[in-house]
């Protein structure tokens, strides 16, 4: 029973869909799940911008073809000079990866398949293997005990270190890895701000105490949360701001404190704007985040040789304090995850006697 | 004979609904969509990019694994909406955007017979205008369209009806 109406219909809307050709499509994005679990916020906030996992996904490639070739000398690369790292599984790799125990030959080369695809793309190629890894790392931690003894040798990744050509679609070659047997994850050590530099020397702070903020979600405020398997936790209470007496007395005890050489604190206008300028290429983020989203924070300069430990310990049980980051101890956390593909949990990264 | 043995969780994992292969598939069904809803292609991919982030985002709710993408298309329609909720509180005072499906330009693209009908689309009320989009666009049944929209089978079908209607008058008085 097809009235003219209906085919005159049908077929506008038709036409008008057709106007758009799925070769121009952008392909969809979907961010990675973040791995470190921190307010992303605070620790946006925080004067070392910590985000693991920047690399997002991306799903859908887009057949962005490099029709003029240039032959680049191989030569090796560190894995600091690496555009993208491919980390392979390993035994120990963690639940939210798609790795079912250690990569096996086969996968190897699966992986190195999808490589030699990728060659108008990649500049260079390179192997790492888990031994090798594992001695960068030490180096690279020599001074830092607590995380030597978090990360054993059989954590380390096997890798494949990468140097995009000019001109390549970097998105595309990360999403060429989704989904391939064996591949643990994909790193995008350009996209990272840690790598990129921020936040600038002058405005590193040691200690970053965090103040509670009515309708908190944080369980140090007294707020409730229960994570359940989706990994969407519920919140059954929410928790209580910092009353001004708690703020002031906070300050006096900061003030007084013998590790401390300065501090200052910071409202939430001005954490807005550090978190604009760190966040400046992620718009959507940017856009659904406002100056009262912002934690305010006392951010303290330790004197040299210091330890951080007992100050944060000591923060950490006032009333009214939301989180207390040794900011340190969250860079290395997230050094080791965009640098060497493994992941710690905070407790190991940053340990207290709690 | 192989037997399966399936933690609790495994059988969870196996039933959460991949969102992100249902837009892979239907990426350019639904970018097509909402061009037909909100008139540009650029808006219409950001609609589609929005619904898929947040329909990714609480994937983990999704179960039903029949539902999923009727799910994501009311997503789609409901990105589209917002748009225009927005236009039109923008555009209140100023000059009406005429994105370019709608506009004049699209007349060597699309023929001016097209645009006529598109133009008295347009003119409907959202709900026959998407109740007629999700029918002789995606030749939907009218329990999937209802469901899409979240209303019930039967107004879906008097609302098809009615824009019918209407679309034929408004075009049967301009030729």
């Amino acid at each position: 029973m097809n009235s003219p109406m209906e085919d005159r219909l049908r077929q506008a809307l038709a036409e008008a869909g057709k106007t758009i050709d799925p070769g121009t499509l952008q392909p969809l994005r979907a961010s990675e799940r973040r791995r470190l679990r921190v307010d992303f916020r605070m620790v946006a906030a925080a004067a070392a911008v910590v985000v693991v996992g920047s690399g997002a996904a991306v799903m859908v490639s887009g057949g962005a073809g490099d029709d003029d070739r240039m032959v680049a000398a191989a030569t090796a690369i560190t894995r600091e000079k690496a555009d993208l790292v491919v980390a392979l599984c390993t035994a120990t790799a963690p639940k939210d990866t798609r790795c079912e125990g250690a990569v096996d030959p086969e996968q190897r080369e699966g992986v190195e398949r999808v490589l030699a695809e990728l060659e108008p793309q990649i500049a260079i190629s390179q192997w790492a293997s888990a031994e090798s890894t594992y001695d960068d790392f030490r180096t690279r931690f020599a001074d830092n005990q607590a995380i030597l003894e978090a990360v054993k040798a059989t954590d380390m990744p096997q890798s494949f270190l990468l140097k995009l050509r000019e001109g390549a679609d970097r998105r595309q070659v990360m999403a060429s890895f989704v989904g391939v047997p064996g591949v643990m994850s994909v790193i995008d050590r350009a996209s990272n701000p840690y790598a990129a530099g921020h936040p600038p020397e002058e405005e590193k702070t040691d200690v970053s105490v965090f103040l509670c903020k009515t309708g908190t979600q944080l369980p140090g405020c007294g707020a409730k949360r229960v994570d359940n398997k989706d990994g969407d936790p519920k919140i059954p209470a929410h928790g209580k701001g910092i009353t001004g007496a708690q703020t002031r007395a906070l300050e006096k005890l900061i003030g007084k404190m013998p590790e401390v050489e300065k501090y200052v604190f910071e409202d939430q206008a001005s954490a807005y704007q550090k978190f604009v300028e760190s966040f400046k290429d992620n718009k959507a983020l940017v856009n659904a985040t406002s100056p009262e989203d912002m934690p305010e924070s006392f951010r303290i300069m330790l004197k040299d040789g210091s330890l951080w430990r007992e100050v944060v310990e000591e923060l950490q049980r006032q009333p009214g304090v939301a989180q207390v980051m040794a900011n340190g101890c969250m860079v290395n956390a997230a050094v080791l995850t965009t640098e060497f593909a493994v992941e710690i949990p905070k407790s190991e990264a940053c340990p207290t006697n709690r | 004979m192989e037997v399966e043995l399936l933690t609790q969780q495994e059988v969870l994992a196996r039933q959460r609904i991949d969102v992100a292969s249902i837009f892979a598939e239907h990426h350019v069904g639904l970018v097509r969509l909402a061009l037909i809803m909100v008139g540009d292609q650029a808006t219409a991919e950001d609609v589609v990019q929005d619904a898929f982030a947040r329909t990714h985002a609480g994937r983990g709710r999704l179960r039903d694994a029949d539902k999923a993408l009727t799910y994501v298309r009311s997503a789609v329609l409901n990105g589209c909406r917002s748009v225009l909720r927005r236009r039109a509180t923008v555009f209140r005072r100023a000059v009406p955007y005429e994105p370019p499906v709608w506009s004049a330009e699209s007349a060597a693209l699309l023929g001016e017979e097209r645009r006529e009908v598109l133009l008295a689309l347009r003119g409907l009320p959202r709900r026959q205008r998407e109740a007629l989009t999700l029918r002789y666009y995606f030749d939907l049944a009218d329990q999937e369209i209802a469901e899409t929209m979240r209303i019930s089978a039967s107004t879906a079908r008097s609302t098809i009806a009615r824009g019918l209607a209407t679309l034929a008058r408004v075009l049967g008085e301009n030729s």
